[in-house]
């Protein structure tokens, strides 16, 4: 018989052969089957009840595990048994992860922020407004993004939702925009648009001073002024910024340098500068900028007695 | 039955072997889970801890070994194993493990190159506790001591920034010691060349090189004066790079921070607002290539392990590493060792002097040997324990002391050897850094070939400054591309605060502490990073259309 | 013989044969087949190695084509393919001088010589090399130095840049090379690398062809006066062409895709001046240095692409004629 029909013919049926080998290939799809399956055994298990469920889910976005968070969420939205602030969260969580995630699906977020709005209470068409609003601006519809954002600050005036949206529109009316065409080329807003900015945040402070976000607004405020060279405006801020309270200590010495540097070199408040250096070092010795501080102290003191010396020259002794 | 079984399955060796290669792997991870779940090996019913690292020097075993006994001996139920690992396969091993679930209790941090970097706070993340809760409260083993009611992160010399990742906004790590560099040399041999004071000025550290070098052809030795390799240069430029471009903070420090970042540095660079023919500039490279002629020929070719072989073999006077290679190096050498600071030109130097700031200042320095709890510990809080035990006044400094070391708690004292790496506050940082995001490897390839004599200054300036001009403004949007996923990573945080705030079920639970205050801080972190990304771009933008002018103009 | 179609029923009859082979698939698929084709999805986005991925068509490749690196890199791997044919020659010599030793046991004895170092590791062997090259310590400086042949060199390096056939001096007095340190010696210290480059699975590649050759012919040969070289030249080299094509092969393939021994010698950024940058080595830079992985891929797409032309180009024209 030829080779080739000898291999497509069945084998020959000899007791005592043929069923070791179906044993064989049975017990090896038995450990393929268990090598597979053993893994997923002692993996994830998701919770029965729907509280402990929801906290895996925001555990799990979290620590970056935004699959495992999805599924955690759609599993208490689609059950029934949940309770409205349940589905709230599970919602907003859907809508968080879809929004935030690594590789963000805008299409799926704009979904679940809109099922929000339907949920009927104050949180969840706060949280709705401003996630609609963000993920406009997060897309480039910059126009649409801002009226939204707006429209949260009108509908909700003293809500945080509201300074946090005043945050995002000032930035989104400050942020240059990258022209993927060119390496490296880049539009910097416009002066309007950086006035605009510039009063959103003013006005914001003026309502609210003490709004949550306002040491973050003030140095905000102090940023673009730096940027835009208008030193008297960034260093009423920074102050601002400081007398609020600023809860990082690594910004709160980015503050105090800030001041004592502009004092110095920009509007040759020398009495201010020295303050503000002594403070330095005082509060931040473990910096990088301590030494240069104290340096800058001496050096500031110098310019004092040395301005001391002159403006003693220019008045007339009270003697003759 | 089974005897027709057996006696069918004799017939099929390989099937058999298959069986039973399979049944053994079974048995060997069974037991490995079994260990590491703390099970069986122990003596007793004593809870396991395992800690691994790769501090793989005999001091590092012997002094944690005596951490362990001491531990041991306060707490008879516990039983803590050290497990070594190599650093080559170390991050292999760390993520093998992490993933398998069979990770020790405590594990060494941080290791893996730039792969690693972008990787241990995902780790972290998924498979670390985080200390948030704990770092606030004083450490029990503080106790009797001036530290008793201090929160145990403000113990530390640094306030444990070193345990802080940023990226997650909480302390994942602990750290166990702090570590700088300086310049080690022979005594023996530079007292014979020199005399009992080491130089003080980089001129007459010049001068000993030269004595080196001439003590070495007079004795036909194989000498080189200075141990260099590609790891090791580095800390000698930097600082110098360090002394040379100090002063250039205020006119590129644009956002008024502080801080030069890497964008600020480029931009002027770039547009040729600053050009590395400047004096300072070219001072700095006309030095370090000075200085090269005293390393071995092509040392950045030499691994960091060949200069430490040159150096203890006695073929090279001196080199640069950091306090943890101290007691190994002395262990290993066979003259005596001594410690100093890299020297700098005095101010009296005619080529040098009035560029030179200062030395390269250390006030920055975070605690290292970091070490992480995991989250598949079954004795978390004993791990913990463990480690506050080890990070207390008493501990920190007796274990530290032993390792040859320096301490991260307060008030202890490593040893006297020890001194001369206490981290130095007065001093600055760098404003320049040459490589340019995009354009690091163009550097590096280029810049040896200036150091090696192969090019001028000038040919090294204009080959650089080509390949400079072609890749940093993609560099540019990859260094933008990565502060926006720091943005998008704070506005998580942020969006689970503002979810706790608004009594979200499940984020409540997550999200520990004070939500409004760490909403704060989220926020206050978010405008500071958009204000330094703002600023950074204008930057840029107006260097870049300067730099286009001239092109322009000259119609290319 | 005629081919004849596998009918179901035939797959279904010995189906236990065809469960036996799948987990070999699996792995095969698992891990070289998947991680092929997700390089090749990958090659089209903007991707860090991790989670991050923005597809940009093909601007990756693209981007490849006008990278004055990846020119360089070609042109460092056709200088060392070059050298690489060179290096086949004494493998392919000492096979034929082992085949002709007439005692069966020398035979054996010469063989198992050669194939003992086959013990020592690969990494162990690369980091003798890399001591062998140390400027200060070196085997290679010490035994110029030594016999003075350094001075040679010196003297003629200093006659080729007098009558301008060298740009610099590379050789200087009293001044040790740096023969990995030096971007105008990494060239010549790779090539030289592995010397007397006699590579052991080659040379039993060779022997086992030569072996096949009947003693028949060689009595022929004899008989006929035919000498040995001729007897190289007109019996065996011909005989053992299907061995050299496939070494040629392997040498194409290893060429362009390997990086292993310049990461170990040097450095992820090619050594001085990026003197030896090669393709596969770029790769790994982008890869895993710079974080570019899609482009990395892509680089590495473009590089399968080459081989292949090359592997097909060898399989067409280098015959093999009985």
């Amino acid at each position: 018989m030829p080779a080739a029909e000898r291999l497509a013919a069945p084998l020959p049926r000899s007791p005592g052969k043929e069923r070791p080998l179906r044993f064989a290939g049975l017990g090896l799809l038995v450990i393929v089957a268990a090598a597979i399956l053993a893994p997923g055994c002692g993996s994830k298990r998701t919770s029965s009840t729907l509280d402990p469920l929801l906290a895996q889910g925001w555990q799990a976005y979290s620590t970056g595990d935004f699959d495992f968070a999805a599924e955690c969420f759609r599993g208490v939205q689609t059950t029934q048994r949940a309770t409205a602030d349940q589905t709230y969260s599970a919602i907003l969580g859907l809508a968080t992860v879809y929004h935030l995630q690594s590789n963000p699906d805008f299409g799926k977020a704009r979904e679940y922020y809109a099922l929000l709005a339907g949920l009927n209470t104050e949180n969840a068409r706060k949280q709705s407004a401003l996630g609609l609003a963000r993920v406009d601006v997060a897309e480039g519809k910059d126009a649409d993004g801002r009226s939204k954002l707006a429209a949260v600050m009108r509908d909700y005036p003293d809500s945080t939702e509201a300074d946090e949206a005043v945050v995002h529109l000032a930035e989104s009316l400050f942020a240059p925009r990258a022209d993927e065409a060119k390496p490296g080329g880049f539009g910097i807003a416009g002066d309007a648009s950086m006035e605009r900015g510039l009063k959103l945040l003013e006005d914001r402070l003026s309502a609210r001073p003490r709004n949550p976000l306002a040491s973050a607004m003030h140095m905000m405020l102090a940023n673009k002024y730096i940027e835009l060279k208008r030193f008297d405006k960034a260093l009423e801020n920074l102050l601002a910024a400081e007398k609020d309270g600023i809860a990082v200590d690594r910004l709160r010495s980015v503050v105090v340098w800030r001041v004592a540097r502009i004092a110095e070199q920009q509007l040759k408040d020398y009495a201010l500068a020295e303050r503000y250096y002594q403070r330095y070092v005082d509060d931040f010795g473990r910096t990088v900028l301590y030494y240069r501080a104290l340096t800058s102290l001496e050096r500031v003191r110098a310019l004092m007695g040395k301005e001391g010396a002159q403006q003693g020259k220019a008045e007339p002794s009270k003697g003759t | 039955m089974l005897l027709s079984l057996w006696q069918n399955l004799r017939k099929y060796p390989a099937l058999l072997l298959l069986v039973l290669v399979f049944g053994a792997s079974c048995a060997v991870v069974a037991v490995n889970a079994y260990r590491a779940a703390g099970g069986a090996v122990g003596q007793g019913r004593k809870k396991v801890l395992r800690i691994a690292h790769w501090q793989l020097e005999q001091g590092i075993r012997d002094a944690i070994d005596r951490l362990i006994a001491d531990y041991e001996k306060l707490h008879p139920d516990v039983e803590v194993r050290q497990i070594l690992i190599p650093e080559t396969g170390y991050f292999q091993w760390v993520n093998t493990q992490l993933i398998g679930r069979t990770a020790p209790d405590m594990i060494e941090v941080g290791s893996g190159g730039t792969v690693g970097w972008a990787l241990w706070p995902k780790f972290y993340a998924r498979y670390f506790l985080p200390l948030d809760r704990y770092v606030d409260e004083p450490n029990p083993y503080n106790r009797g001591t001036a530290l008793e009611k201090v929160p145990w992160r403000k113990t530390y010399f640094d306030e444990m920034d070193g345990g802080y990742e940023e990226t997650l906004q909480s302390y994942y790590r602990i750290p166990l010691s702090a570590f700088t560099e300086r310049l080690y040399y022979n005594k023996d041999l530079v007292e014979k060349v020199w005399g009992p004071t080491f130089p003080k000025t980089y001129e007459d550290f010049l001068e000993l090189c030269r004595k080196l070098a001439e003590y070495g052809r007079k004795n036909e030795k194989k000498l080189v004066p200075i141990a260099g390799s590609g790891y090791n240069f580095r800390q000698f430029f930097n600082a110098y790079r360090t002394a040379f471009t100090a002063n250039y903070l205020d006119p590129l420090d644009v956002d008024m921070d502080g801080i030069v970042s890497r964008i600020e540095s480029a931009a002027p660079i770039y547009s040729g607002r600053v050009k590395l023919t400047e004096t300072p500039i070219r001072a700095n490279f006309e030095l370090v290539r000075e200085l090269s002629e005293f390393f071995p020929q092509g040392y950045t070719s030499l691994s960091r392990d060949e200069a430490i072989f040159l150096f203890l073999q006695g073929s090279a006077a001196m080199i640069t590493t950091g306090s943890w290679d101290y007691e190994s190096m002395g262990v290993q050498s066979e003259f005596h060792l001594a410690v100093t600071e890299i020297p700098l030109p005095s101010k009296s130097n005619p080529r040098y002097g009035s560029y030179v700031a200062g030395p390269q200042t250390e006030a920055g320095i975070r605690g290292g040997f970091p070490v992480g709890i995991t989250k598949m510990s079954r004795n978390a809080e004993v791990a913990l324990d463990f480690m506050q035990y080890a990070t207390s006044l008493k501990k920190n400094e007796e274990v530290n002391r032993a390792m040859y070391w320096l301490p991260v708690i307060k008030g202890a004292e490593p040893r006297d050897e020890l001194k001369p790496f206490a981290p130095r506050t007065e001093g600055y940082s760098a404003s320049i850094e040459y490589e340019g995001p995009g354009a690091e490897m163009a550097y590096a390839q280029i810049s040896i070939e200036y150091l090696s004599g192969k090019l001028s200054y000038e040919e090294f300036v204009d080959q650089f400054m080509q390949a400079y001009r072609r890749e940093v403004p993609a560099g540019i949007q990859d260094v933008l591309r990565n502060d926006e996923q720091t943005l998008n990573q704070e506005m998580r945080f942020a969006a689970i605060r503002r979810a706790a705030l608004t009594g979200a079920p499940g984020a409540t639970a997550v999200a520990t502490g004070d939500s409004a205050a760490q909403y704060k801080r989220i926020m206050e972190a978010y405008v500071a990073q958009v204000g330094v990304r703002d600023s950074d771009i204008r930057d840029w933008t107006e260097n870049a259309r300067q730099a286009e002018q001239p092109a322009r103009q000259s119609g290319r | 013989m005629a081919r004849q179609a596998v009918r179901l029923r035939q797959i279904r009859s010995h189906w236990p044969l065809y469960l036996l082979l799948l987990p070999a698939l699996g792995l095969i698929a698992t891990f070289m087949y998947v991680p092929a084709a997700t390089g090749i999805l990958h090659s089209f986005y903007r991707w860090d190695g991790d989670e991050l991925a923005t597809y940009i068509g093909t601007d990756n490749f693209t981007k490849a084509f006008t990278d004055p690196t990846i020119r360089h890199a070609f042109s460092i791997v056709a200088i060392l393919f070059v050298a690489n044919l060179f290096k086949m020659i004494p493998s392919i010599i000492t096979a034929v001088v082992i085949h002709r030793v007439i005692s069966d046991r020398a035979r054996y004895i010469y063989r198992l010589l050669f194939v003992v170092p086959m013990v020592i590791p690969g990494m162990v062997v690369l980091l003798i090399w890399k001591f062998f090259y140390n400027p200060v310590v070196g085997l290679l400086n010490s035994f110029l130095t030594a016999t003075h042949l350094l001075n040679v060199l010196v003297s003629v390096n200093g006659w080729l840049v007098n009558v301008h056939l060298a740009d610099k001096a590379t050789f200087m007095a009293d001044r040790s090379p740096a023969w990995l340190g030096d971007s105008s010696l990494v060239i010549p210290a790779l090539i030289f690398w592995g010397f007397p480059w006699i590579g052991i699975i080659g040379v039993l590649i060779y022997l086992s062809g030569l072996e096949k050759i009947p003693k028949s012919v060689y009595e022929c040969a004899e008989l006929d006066g035919v000498g040995w070289f001729r007897k190289f030249v007109y019996i065996e080299l011909p005989l053992i062409a299907t061995q050299v094509r496939i070494n040629l092969v392997l040498l194409i393939i290893g060429v362009l895709s390997d990086y292993g021994l310049i990461l170990v010698l040097l450095d992820s950024s090619g050594g001085p001046g990026g003197a030896a940058m090669v393709p596969g080595l770029y790769m790994y830079y982008n890869a895993f240095v710079k974080r570019e992985a899609g482009y990395a891929c892509a680089i590495g797409i473009l590089l399968f692409f080459i081989i292949l032309g090359l592997t097909f180009i060898n399989n067409k024209f280098v015959r093999v004629e009985k």
